[in-house]
């Protein structure tokens, strides 16, 4: 049975705003296993980008972890300084971007950029002059032109000596996004977070993505949080599912089955709500996001449940595990803590 | 298209806009109403004087005639008379050249530097303090008149040093042998390093006056680019892939602020040129702007147009210096211009 | 944070939004000192010679009492020919103010339709009239004004002319550029479908929402428009003494530099606080509209 390599518990994040205090995130809980691959699937503004944001500590600088425990190996993630992130970052964790065309710096070329992270990742914060005087030192003596080339080479973008001369507004979306899963994976990471990777593409090209994606996953047997709005697409690549709503856990389960049998009224909309072939009527579910700064008392899906009882809207149900590493957060279902 | 050819391509757009400059400063000098002569010289001019005036001038062509002798006077080098010098205007306004050069230069210098230094510092760490100080200080540095910024540290200066030149390129006992009209240069040549020393002196409350406006406007415009562009995806993607933080900031994020950044500094050298006039005569010191200032007050037609000519002529290279920059950093200028 | 992720959060509605800027431009300490001023200027333009303490120091002299420094008698002093220099500067504003708004309308008046047709009509006018304006901008608008002053002679009214006719092209650049953004918009578009004619489009779809952004750049123009003609008047090529531009009054002072400074020292300080109030406004302004950084 595999390690856990990752642990989130009870996290909360806020933004401060004029008109109140926004509790974004409001307790997410959950785990990652060695070599596994977890989907959070929820609409957009349920959080999810944040969370994960927040394991690499790139958050806006308005928002505050304000409570919850971020375990990466057994080390505390909130309390790191910046030595121990920059140990971290590419190294053992790595973030695949949303659109990799703003996701480039617009003025240097693709290799340029390439070239400093496999160079610098594991130095110590280098100064401005020391690395100006010493790059084509440190590219010439550990090959790394070489390496980047096969980097690229790696996730299928040929000619790789082109494509490192280009510049990003000369590449298309697709290759850009290529090029971001090479950034991402140059430091041979362990975890990978992949922010909604072809969502900015079209399907074609999202689908060849999400291929090069899953072969690169399995080739280096990463660990990866998988984050994408689309449950079938989770379903495609992801072991285990966690559907998020309004900042917070809603349901975990393997991927397959919460496919076939949701539990929690929300996931149950969600599920519904994938066209099909046949589709006549397209299904929604009513109502709209709540806001972060007042929101509703108890379960935050309580305005949009038809299953809503009088305890959703007062106290907030906890994530219960009601089987096989099936945990729900809904009175509707009685389970074990934890 | 290659860099040569973008360069050639502008060239030639400045001088087609310096062409029709000097057409406009021929009719805002033509279109006093009344007689230039009498303008130039008082009401009670004598006849004579006058009319000796209008034919030196070529008051009494027609205009397209004056034009075209404005047009051969400037290929030839020459200006036309100059009624405080008697003579051709082109000279003394080149030997007062080198000085403002000098003052602006530095001065824009200085404003660049520390404008974007103080941009991105301030843009990188973000504390309500600092926001409200920095604020304060752009507005405040974009609001004061420059007469006041000069008079008043002529006034502290005296207070508090007493020997500290107020007046003029170098102080009083020196005699520096002109090669280039750049006091600098020229007292560095002749290996004397008291009278560099003194000549910095002197620039020192000038280039500090000129410079403050534009310093202002510049870090005011790169601290917004920084925290704008703190928050891009590209920045908070290559922190999370583990880039350093200082090559992060100067060498991804600096680029990216600066950009839209450099049309307003070559803007600002505009203003600067415009400000050094009144700098120049409040601290003595012989610049075009000075003598602009003198000739304007004595109605000298030819230095006024000379000066005015020139000015248009810093603006625009400094224009076209921006220009280039701008392609060099950004490569989707130049790169996306061979579609034209 | 960006507007969009901010109302996402927030999920206000307009008069949330309304309230909110109203309560940034209130937590804008530099703003509100500026508005303070402005309106403190604004009472002293108004009730000018009601205020200063010595009204006829426009005009009358009082050769007895040159020179005198800052007193209980005259808490600025009294300038070269004894008038007190308060009360001059208070009448003085009378003088910065009200035509730096003439230079502004003026200005405006040439500008903004030359905008506006060059960005409805594009093409050759379009082409013409940019080309005019960047050949304009290339001389430095104080020398411009300087040297139009110098050649009309110098005075109050030459001096405006003067700063308003090098103004004219950023307010048509300015529109043009704002009404080639708004002319991308889909309304327009549906307005000229219909078959409203380009000018009618021009000013009542376009201008309307070209105005907000343009009172941010009129206020701190405004400000400008001040300095320049301080500029002009310490130089002598502006008003004329005795009329009590502030300018003016700092420039005669100047040969009685260092010891007898307040002659010019305190109507600079009079210009800096009011284009500081003029551009701390405007900034206020800018951040409440939304408005990019220029």
């Amino acid at each position: 049975m595999s390690e856990t390599i990752l642990q989130v518990r009870d996290l909360h994040i806020t933004f401060q705003l004029f008109e109140g205090l926004a509790k974004v995130i409001d307790g997410v809980t959950f785990e990652l296993k060695k070599k596994e691959v977890i989907a959070l699937v929820g609409e957009t503004g349920c959080g999810k980008s944040l969370t994960a944001k927040s394991i690499l500590g790139v958050l806006p600088p308005e928002a505050k972890i304000s409570d919850g425990v971020i375990n990466y190996k057994n080390q505390n993630l909130l309390k790191l300084d910046e030595k121990g992130w920059r140990r971290l970052r590419g190294k053992e964790i790595a973030m695949v971007p949303q659109n990799p065309m703003i996701s480039l710096d617009p003025l240097l070329t693709i290799g340029d950029q390439l070239l400093d992270l496999i160079n610098l990742q594991d130095q110590p914060d280098i100064s401005l002059f020391s690395y100006y005087t010493r790059r084509s030192q440190i590219t010439k003596e550990r090959d790394t032109r070489a390496k980047a080339a096969k980097m690229l080479e790696d996730v299928a973008l040929k000619p790789a000596d082109r494509v490192m001369n280009s510049y990003p507004f000369q590449i298309s979306g697709g290759m850009a996004q290529r090029v971001c899963i090479a950034m991402a994976l140059s430091g041979n990471p362990s975890l990978l977070i992949a922010d909604e990777p072809g969502t900015s593409l079209d399907v074609t090209s999202q689908k060849v993505i999400l291929d090069l994606l899953n072969e690169k996953i399995r080739e280096r047997g990463l660990s990866v949080i998988f984050i994408t709005h689309n449950l079938g697409v989770a379903r495609q690549i992801a072991n285990r599912i966690l559907i998020m709503y309004a900042g917070s856990v809603a349901e975990a389960w393997e991927a397959d089955k919460i496919f076939r049998e949701p539990l929690h009224p929300y996931s149950i909309g969600l599920k519904k709500a994938i066209p099909t072939l046949l589709l006549t009527k397209m299904i929604g579910i009513a109502g709209r996001v709540p806001s972060y700064i007042d929101p509703p008392t108890g379960c935050r899906f309580n305005t949009r449940c038809e299953y809503a009882m009088d305890m959703c809207r007062k106290v907030k149900p906890e994530l219960v595990t009601v089987g096989d590493g099936h945990s729900v957060a809904c009175y509707l279902y009685k389970g074990q803590r934890g | 298209m290659s860099l040569k050819a973008y360069v050639v391509k502008k060239g030639l757009y400045v001088a087609l806009t310096l062409f029709f400059v000097i057409m406009i400063i021929f009719f805002l000098v033509r279109l006093v109403p009344g007689d230039i002569a009498y303008v130039a010289l008082g009401q009670d001019a004598s006849r004579a004087a006058i009319e000796r005036f209008r034919s030196e001038m070529g008051l009494d062509r027609s205009l397209p005639e004056q034009f075209l002798i404005l047009l051969s006077n400037l290929a030839h080098g020459k200006l036309g008379i100059s009624g405080i010098t008697s003579t051709d205007a082109m000279p003394a306004i080149l030997y007062y050249l080198p000085a403002t050069i000098e003052l602006a230069t530095l001065a824009m210098t200085v404003a660049i530097v520390l404008g974007i230094l103080l941009g991105v510092t301030t843009g990188y760490t973000e504390s309500r303090k600092i926001d409200n100080l920095v604020s304060f200080f752009a507005i405040s540095g974009l609001s004061t008149p420059v007469f006041l910024t000069a008079i008043f540290l002529q006034v502290i200066v005296a207070d508090l040093i007493p020997s500290f030149p107020l007046i003029g390129r170098i102080e009083p006992g020196f005699s520096i042998h002109r090669v280039t009209g750049l006091m600098l240069v020229d007292t560095l040549l002749a290996g004397n390093f008291g009278a560099f020393v003194s000549a910095l002196k002197c620039l020192a409350l000038p280039t500090f006056t000129l410079a403050l406006g534009p310093t202002a406007a510049i870090m005011r415009l790169v601290r917004a680019n920084t925290m704008r562009e703190k928050r891009k995806s590209y920045i908070t993607t290559f922190k999370a892939n583990g880039l350093p933080n200082s090559l992060l900031r100067w060498r991804y994020l600096l680029p990216n602020a600066i950009s839209p950044a450099l049309t307003m500094a070559g803007l600002q050298f505009a203003n600067a040129l415009g400000g050094s006039f009144v700098i120049e005569t409040i601290f003595g010191f012989p610049g075009i702007g000075w003598i602009g200032v003198e000739a304007m007050i004595d109605k000298d037609i030819n230095i006024i147009q000379g000066v005015t000519l020139f000015a248009a002529i810093f603006f625009l290279i400094s224009n076209f210096v921006v220009d280039f920059l701008h392609s060099y950093i950004d490569p989707r200028i130049r790169l996306k211009e061979k579609a034209d | 944070m960006d507007k969009k992720t901010r109302r996402r959060i927030a999920g206000g509605s307009l008069v949330d939004e309304l309230r909110h800027s109203l309560y940034l431009f209130g937590r804008n300490k530099l703003a509100l000192i500026g508005l303070v001023i402005l309106i403190a200027m604004a009472i002293a333009t108004i009730f000018a010679y009601q205020l200063a303490p010595y009204p006829s120091a426009a005009t009358q002299t009082n050769f007895a009492d040159r020179f005198r420094p800052p007193s209980s008698e005259h808490l600025m002093g009294t300038d070269e020919a004894g008038r007190d220099v308060l009360s001059r500067i208070i009448i003085g504003a009378r003088v910065s103010l009200p035509y730096a708004f003439v230079i502004m309308l003026t200005s405006m008046a040439f500008g903004m339709p030359l905008g506006l047709i060059a960005g409805m009509f594009g093409g050759k006018l379009d082409n013409l009239i940019m080309r005019l304006a960047d050949i304009w901008i290339a001389i430095p608008q104080i020398v411009f004004a300087l040297a139009v002053a110098a050649f009309l002679g110098p005075s109050l009214i030459n001096s405006v002319i003067a700063i308003a006719s090098c103004f004219w092209p950023w307010h048509a650049r300015f529109i043009r550029a704002e009404v080639l953004h708004i002319k991308e918009e889909t309304y327009v578009e549906v307005a000229q479908s219909i078959g409203a004619g380009r000018l009618y489009v021009a000013v009542k779809e376009v201008l309307p929402n070209a105005i907000i952004p343009y009172i941010v750049k009129i206020t701190t123009d405004l400000g400008y428009a001040i300095l320049l003609l301080a500029t002009l008047g310490f130089l002598g090529l502006g008003a004329q003494p005795p009329t009590p531009e502030w300018g003016t009054i700092a420039g005669q002072g100047r040969t009685f530099l260092p010891e007898i400074w307040w002659i010019s020292l305190l109507p600079g300080i009079a210009i800096f606080l009011t284009v500081l109030a003029f551009n701390a406004v405007g900034d206020g302004l800018r951040n409440i509209l939304g408005v990019e950084e220029m």
